[in-house]
C-alpha cells in the first residue's frame, strides 16, 4: 500500500518557488490500477518521481506498507526501487548496448540474485510479455512496441509490489499501445499495483481509478465502475480533497462503497482469478481484438511506429 | 552487486566504444612499451659489458704507480723546456736532466681552483722537489726564467720508465700475444716484449733474447765526477739501471769526445747499464779505440746508489703481438690509456726524443700471490705498474690488502699511486647504468601520469555521455557503490589492459633486439610487478573522480536528460 500525506515539492527557480506538488494526499492500495491524468505542468512527473522513490518530497509523508521514508538514504531508496518498484518510461530506458536478456536481467544483477535464478526470473519476465524468442536482440534491432515490452519485462522481474508507467504507450501507435495496456491490465489482475501517468484521456478510460492533478493538486479521483478486473474487488479509499484532509479512517467510513477488510480482498482476489482473467479477456477482445499476448507479438511488429 | 558482474559491465562498455578506449590505452601503452623496453635493453648491453670485464678481469687488479695527469704534465713542462732552450744543446742537456731527475707533478688539473693551490690530497704520498736557492743562483741569467717555472714545481725525485706487469698463466691467451720461448717457471725468470728487446738488446731475432740476463734496479739521477788524466769534468747525467748485456757493452759511436779531450758528450742510453767500474772501463775503451789520450781515471756516482738492490732476471720467452691486435699492442699498456709513460722516460729525455716505447718486462705471479717481486723490488724497480690476476676474489681481496699494507707504504714515500681492480670498474659502468635506468623510470612514469590524465579525461566525458544509462540503472535499484565501481573498474580496466599490451609489445620487442644485437635479454622482474602496480594506481586514482562524480548523479537529474 503507497499513501500519500500532504506531499509537497517545491523547486526554486532563482526567486520563484515552483511549487510542483502543493499537498498532495493519496492512498494506493495494493493491486489497483490507478491512472494519475493531468496537463503537462500539472506536477504529475514530479509525482512519479516521489512514488516511485526517485524524489523525495519538500514536506509531507510518503508511506509504503506503513513506513515513512522521507528520510531514508539514497542507498535506502536504491534499495527500495529495487524491490518495490517496476519502471516503465515513454522513451523505454533500455540500455543500448546491452540485449534485451541482459536488460532484464539488470535490476536482478544489483539485487545480487544467483545466476541460475536469475535466468530462470528473466525468462519467465521475457516470456510473460512474449519476448523470449529475441531475448538476444539489442534494443536497436527492436521496434518500440517490443522495446517497451522488454522494459516492461525488467520492470516485472524483480515482482515488484508496484509497476509504475509514464506514458507507456505515448511513443507508440495506437494499436501497439492497446497491446502494452493489455499486458499491464494482465499484470494487475494478478496482483501487481499499475500506477500509470498520463495526459492521454484514452488510457484514462481503461482504468478503474482516475486521479486528476491540476497545478499540483488533486482535482479529482474517481472510481470507474464499469471497469472490471483484479481491481473491481478493491474499493479504495478516496480522499476527498487536501481542503479537508480527513484522517484516512474518517474517510474510508464515508466515501468506500464497501468495508470489506484487506484479508477478506484478497481471499475474494484468491477465488476470483481464475473467472475474472478469462472475463477480462472478452471484454477486451471486443473492443480491440486482442488474442494471446504471445501471440500478437509478431503481427505488431511491422506495423510499430517508434 | 559481485564483482565479476561489475567487471562484465566494465568490459562490456569498454567493447562497446572500442576505437575510443583503445585511444585512451594508448597514452598507457607508449608509457610502459618505452619505459620496459628501454630499461630491459639497458639491462640487457649493460649486462653484457659487465660480464664481458667481468670474465676476463675482474680478478685482476691494476695498480698504478701514478697518476695519469702527473704524467701528462712532466710531459707539458719538458716541452716547454724543450723549445726554450732547443738552440743551446748544453743547456737543454742541463736542464732536461733537472726535469728528468725532478719528474713533474704539477698540473693546472690538479691545483685547487679555489686556492690556486696544489692539491694536497693529491700530493699526500709524494715527496716535493723543489730547486734549491743554491741550484738556482747558480744558473746563467737568461736561464732563470726556465728555472722560475720550475721553482714552481713540485716535484719528485724518481722518474718512471720502463713497465712491469706481474701476469698469470692466462696473460698471453688472454691478451691474445703469442710467446717465443715459454712463461716463467721460476721467480727468477721474465717475459719482456719485442720493444724491450729492441730497445735494450738491440735489433736481433727474438729467440736470441731468451735465457739473456736482465738487471732490474733503481733509476737514478746523479752527477757523475769522471777524472779524466787528472782533470774533473762534472755531468749530470742519469743512470737508469737497466740491463746489464756484457755484450752491449761495445763502442758506441753515440759516445764522442771532443777534440781537446775535455768535453764527452754520450747518450746516456750508454749508462743504462753502467755501475762505476764499467762506466770507467767502457770510457777508457772509447779513448783507446777513438785515439784520444785521455784516460779516465775514476769515475764516481755523487748519489751512491746500490746495485745490490737489483735483481737479475733471466729472460724466459719473448712476447710478440705481430698482428699488433691485443690489448696491450706494442707492449704499451694502452688497456691503461696511458701513453704518456713512453714519453716520460727519463732515457727518452735525454736522447731529446719523447716518443720512444721503452719496453715492457712481464713478470711472473702465480696465482695465489700477488707478485713474486719481493718488498724490495718494487721498492727499488722500475714498475710502473702491477697487472695482477686472481683465481677468485678472496684471494684477490687478500692481497690487494696486503699491497696496501706491505707494500704501498714503502712505495707512498716514493710516488703516487693508484689501485684500479678491474671488478671495481664494472661497478662503475653498472653504476652508471642504474642512474641511466633511474632516469628512465622517472620519465615513464611521467608519461604514465600523462596517460592517466588522458584515462580521466575520457572516464569524465563518459559520464557526462552516459548519464542517462545511469539515471537507468540507478532507478532499477543501482545503488552509489556499484555505479562507483562499475566506473572505476572501467578506469582500470584500461590503465591495466594498457600496461598488460605495452609489455607484450616490449617483451616482443626484447626479444627482437636481442636477437638482432645478439645480446641476451630478459625483462626483469621488477619492470613487470612496477608496470603492473603503477597501472593499478594510475587507474584508481584518475578513474575515481569521474567514478564518484558518476556515482553522485540524482536519478531523476539523470534521467531528465535527453
Amino acid at each position: 500500500m503507497l499513501e500519500l500525506k500532504n506531499i509537497k515539492k517545491y523547486y526554486k527557480m532563482g526567486d520563484n518557488v515552483v511549487k510542483a506538488l502543493d499537498g498532495i494526499s493519496l492512498k494506493i492500495e495494493d493491486g489497483e490500477f490507478v491512472t494519475i491524468i493531468g496537463p503537462s505542468g500539472s506536477g504529475k512527473s514530479t509525482m512519479m518521481n516521489i512514488v516511485g522513490c526517485l524524489d523525495i518530497a519538500t514536506e509531507g509523508e510518503y508511506l509504503i506498507d506503513g513506513v515513512e521514508i522521507s528520510k531514508y538514504t539514497e542507498n535506502q531508496l536504491a534499495f527500495l526501487r529495487n524491490k518495490t518498484m517496476g519502471f516503465i518510461f515513454q522513451g523505454f530506458n533500455l540500455l543500448q548496448n546491452l540485449n534485451a536478456y541482459e536488460n532484464v536481467e539488470l535490476p536482478l544483477i544489483y539485487q545480487g540474485i544467483p545466476m541460475s535464478e536469475r535466468k530462470e526470473r528473466v525468462l519467465n519476465a521475457l516470456e510473460l510479455v512474449g519476448m523470449k524468442e529475441r531475448m538476444k536482440h539489442k534494443p536497436s534491432e527492436l521496434s518500440g512496441g517490443q522495446q517497451q515490452r522488454i522494459a516492461i519485462a525488467r520492470a516485472l522481474a524483480t515482482n515488484p509490489q508496484c509497476i509504475l508507467a509514464d506514458e507507456p504507450t505515448g511513443n507508440l501507435d495506437s494499436k501497439t499501445g492497446d497491446e502494452i495496456m493489455n499486458i499491464l491490465k494482465n499484470l494487475n489482475e494478478n496482483g501487481t499495483t499499475i500506477v500509470i501517468i498520463t495526459h492521454n484521456d484514452e488510457i484514462a478510460k481503461l482504468s478503474r481509478r482516475v486521479v486528476r492533478i491540476h497545478d499540483g493538486k488533486i482535482d479529482s479521483d474517481v472510481i470507474n465502475e464499469k471497469i472490471k478486473g483484479y481491481g473491481e474487488t478493491i474499493n479504495p479509499v478516496v480522499i476527498e480533497s487536501e481542503l479537508k484532509p480527513v484522517s484516512a479512517k474518517a474517510s474510508l467510513g464515508k466515501k468506500s462503497v464497501s468495508s470489506k477488510s484487506k484479508s477478506d480482498t484478497t481471499s475474494a482476489n484468491v477465488k476470483s482469478k481464475s473467472d475474472t482473467n478469462s472475463v477480462n479477456v472478452k471484454s477486451k477482445s471486443a473492443k480491440t481484438d486482442v488474442k494471446p499476448v504471445s501471440v500478437t507479438t509478431k503481427k505488431s511488429s511491422k506495423k510499430e511506429a517508434v | 552487486m559481485h564483482l565479476w558482474q561489475a567487471i562484465k559491465m566494465a568490459c562490456k562498455s569498454l567493447w562497446t566504444n572500442k576505437l575510443r578506449s583503445f585511444l585512451t590505452m594508448l597514452g598507457i601503452i607508449i608509457g610502459v612499451m618505452t619505459v620496459s623496453l628501454l630499461t630491459t635493453v639497458a639491462q640487457g648491453v649493460s649486462n653484457a659489458v659487465i660480464s664481458s670485464i667481468r670474465s676476463q678481469s675482474t680478478l685482476a687488479v691494476l695498480m698504478n704507480m701514478s697518476t695519469d695527469m702527473t704524467y701528462g704534465s712532466a710531459n707539458q713542462v719538458i716541452s716547454s723546456i724543450q723549445n726554450q732552450s732547443s738552440e743551446e744543446d748544453d743547456d737543454y742537456f742541463k736542464y732536461s736532466l733537472l726535469i728528468s731527475s725532478t719528474s713533474v707533478v704539477a698540473n693546472n688539473d690538479i691545483m685547487n681552483e679555489q686556492t690556486d693551490e696544489i692539491d694536497e690530497n693529491y700530493f699526500s704520498f709524494s715527496q716535493p722537489y723543489t730547486i734549491t736557492d743554491e741550484e738556482y743562483n747558480a744558473l746563467p741569467e737568461d736561464k732563470k726564467g726556465i728555472a722560475d717555472q720550475l721553482k714552481i714545481i713540485k716535484a719528485r725525485k724518481q722518474a718512471i720508465s720502463t713497465s712491469i706487469y706481474a701476469v698469470d698463466k692466462n696473460f698471453p691467451e688472454v691478451y691474445e700475444l703469442k710467446i717465443i720461448g715459454e712463461f716463467p717457471k721460476t721467480d727468477s725468470e721474465i717475459l719482456i716484449d719485442e720493444t724491450f728487446v729492441k730497445t735494450y738488446l738491440g735489433e736481433m731475432p727474438l729467440e736470441n733474447a731468451i735465457g739473456k740476463d736482465v738487471t732490474l734496479g733503481t733509476t737514478v739521477t746523479t752527477d757523475v765526477t769522471i777524472m779524466f788524466n787528472e782533470q774533473q769534468t762534472q755531468a749530470t747525467v742519469l743512470i737508469i739501471k737497466g740491463i746489464i748485456d756484457k755484450a752491449s757493452l761495445s763502442l758506441n759511436s753515440e759516445v764522442t769526445l771532443s777534440d781537446d779531450g775535455k768535453t764527452i758528450t754520450f747518450n746516456s742510453d750508454y749508462f743504462r747499464m753502467m755501475n762505476e767500474q764499467t762506466l770507467k772501463d767502457t770510457l777508457n775503451a772509447i779513448f783507446a779505440q777513438t785515439g784520444s789520450s785521455s784516460v779516465a781515471t775514476s769515475v764516481s756516482f755523487k748519489d751512491k746508489y746500490e746495485l745490490d738492490n737489483a735483481k737479475v732476471y733471466k729472460i724466459s720467452g719473448v712476447l710478440s703481438d705481430k698482428d699488433n691486435t691485443s690489448m696491450f699492442g706494442g707492449g704499451a699498456s694502452s688497456m691503461m690509456g696511458d701513453e704518456n709513460d713512453k714519453t716520460l722516460s727519463a732515457m727518452s729525455i735525454m736522447r731529446a726524443g719523447f716518443e720512444t716505447q721503452k719496453g715492457t718486462i712481464y713478470m711472473f705471479a702465480d696465482n695465489t700471490n700477488a707478485m713474486v717481486l719481493g718488498e724490495e723490488d718494487i721498492e727499488n724497480s722500475v714498475i710502473a705498474y702491477a697487472y695482477m690476476r686472481y683465481k677468485t676474489e678472496d684471494v684477490m681481496e687478500a692481497s690487494i690488502n696486503k699491497i696496501s699494507t706491505a707494500f704501498l707504504p714503502k712505495l707512498m714515500v716514493m710516488r703516487d699511486y693508484m689501485l684500479v681492480s678491474m671488478s671495481s670498474v664494472a661497478n662503475i659502468i653498472s653504476n652508471v647504468m642504474n642512474i641511466l635506468t633511474i632516469m628512465l623510470t622517472v620519465i615513464s612514469v611521467i608519461s604514465l601520469i600523462v596517460g592517466g590524465i588522458g584515462i580521466m579525461n575520457i572516464m569524465l566525458v563518459a559520464v557526462t555521455e552516459r548519464t542517462r544509462e545511469i539515471g537507468i540503472r540507478k532507478a532499477i535499484g543501482a545503488k552509489r557503490s556499484s555505479i562507483l565501481v562499475q566506473f572505476l573498474i572501467e578506469a582500470l580496466l584500461l590503465s591495466m589492459l594498457g600496461g598488460a599490451i605495452g609489455l607484450i609489445i616490449s617483451a616482443i620487442g626484447t626479444a627482437i633486439i636481442g636477437s638482432l644485437m645478439g645480446v641476451a635479454m630478459s625483462m626483469p622482474f621488477w619492470i613487470v610487478a612496477m608496470s603492473i602496480g603503477f597501472c593499478t594506481a594510475i587507474g584508481l586514482i584518475f578513474g575515481m573522480f569521474p567514478a564518484v562524480k558518476a556515482s553522485h548523479m540524482q536519478p531523476i537529474d539523470a534521467l531528465r536528460r535527453e
